[in-house]
């Protein structure tokens, strides 16, 4: 036979959580049955002499318990400060960010009208022009932009559909083919 | 649930909720420990309106750590020392102002009428092992949970244990 369990191993028994091999003891073990036994009574026993006698609580003290549960569960729904800083951090990085791209729009924007005047004023050798745009691998939006003020101020141009003349259908030609995925 | 009994389970579930706010968890919370809390509070008061006195101060303690609270061990582990001081607090203020009555002070005394050779071996135990029996055989709560309660280590409960287990063994054999 195994050696006997202590006895307050014998009481985790009671309570359930006892060992596997303690339970299989006893039940092969006569005195540590009676031990176990004496156990329960002795929790039966304490039970009835300390256990207090049914309290009923106020209605009306309850109701406060409860009031400040309530009371409680209102100040965890709010988030805290951490979070609430944390999304008002956010929205001015947000914002931030929105005025510098707007910022940034307006930059390229102006930055497009320099090179657009530019261009235009660019005395643009229309030979050249050509041969660069024949030549050259593809061609880019500011090349339809000086094209478009070509044929605004009557400044020659290129007849990029080869129509035998220079208008708007070649500023079109020219940005359609800028803007081509496919390339020039 | 009877009120010695510990929860099942589920705790930190509610725990969880009433962080975010739920009120209906916080509900659960005082309904689940409620019996056991107020009757652990007579335990040390012996008095019905300190018990339930106890009761609404322990809860708004523990309300009181939402949101934010974390569950290290089981509640009634948190409790119960709170229960405790609460308890001999009020007693001992009630002193101050009172005359001392020896009946009222005896901390974890068996009720009156059960003068019964186990229930004088219990009053007649060290504090500590009543204490630590107590929660054991009332309370039902594992080794490592009376650890946690009172704050000593396992092996000292353990030692406390056996040695109250003896003495009250004795006594009702005797009957």
């Amino acid at each position: 036979m195994s050696q006997h369990p202590d006895i307050v191993e014998l009481d985790a028994l009671r309570l359930g959580h006892g060992r596997a091999e303690d339970a299989a003891h006893v039940g092969g073990c006569r005195e540590c049955g009676e031990i176990l036994a004496d156990l329960q009574a002795l929790g039966d026993s304490l039970k009835t002499i300390a256990q207090a006698p049914p309290i009923q609580v106020p209605a009306e003290r309850e109701r406060l318990i409860l009031w400040g549960a309530h009371k409680r569960a209102l100040v965890a729904r709010r988030r805290p400060w951490w979070r609430r800083s944390a999304w008002a951090a956010a929205a001015l990085v947000l914002i931030g960010l929105g005025s510098m791209l707007r910022l940034s729009a307006v930059q390229l924007t102006r930055n497009a009208e320099v090179a657009m005047k530019s261009e235009a004023a660019r005395p643009r050798a229309l030979a050249s022009a050509v041969s660069e745009l024949e030549g050259k691998r593809g061609v880019d939006i500011l090349d339809a932009f000086a094209l478009a003020r070509a044929v605004e101020n009557h400044n020659g141009g290129i007849d990029v559909n080869r129509d035998g003349v220079v208008d708007e259908r070649d500023v079109e030609a020219l940005a359609a083919q800028a803007v081509s995925l496919r390339g020039a | 649930m009877p009120a010695g009994a510990p929860p099942t389970s589920g705790d930190d579930d509610l725990v969880a909720r009433a962080n975010r706010g739920d009120a209906a968890a916080f509900e659960e919370l005082y309904r689940r420990h409620r019996d056991w809390v107020v009757s652990l509070a007579y335990r040390f008061t012996a008095d019905r309106d300190d018990a339930v006195d106890v009761l609404q101060d322990t809860f708004s303690y523990l309300f009181g750590k939402f949101p934010g609270f974390e569950l290290k061990s089981s509640l009634r582990t948190l409790l119960y020392p709170v229960v405790k001081h609460l308890s001999l607090d009020r007693k001992r203020r009630q002193q101050v102002s009172e005359p001392v009555d020896p009946d009222l002070i005896a901390v974890d005394a068996p009720e009156p009428g059960s003068g019964t050779a186990l229930a004088r071996a219990l009053d007649e135990l060290h504090e500590g092992q009543r204490e630590v029996v107590l929660l054991r055989f009332v309370d039902d709560m594992s080794l490592e949970q009376i650890a946690a309660a009172v704050d000593v280590p396992v092996g000292t409960v353990k030692s406390r244990l056996h040695n109250a287990i003896q003495v009250l063994r004795q006594h009702l054999r005797r009957g």
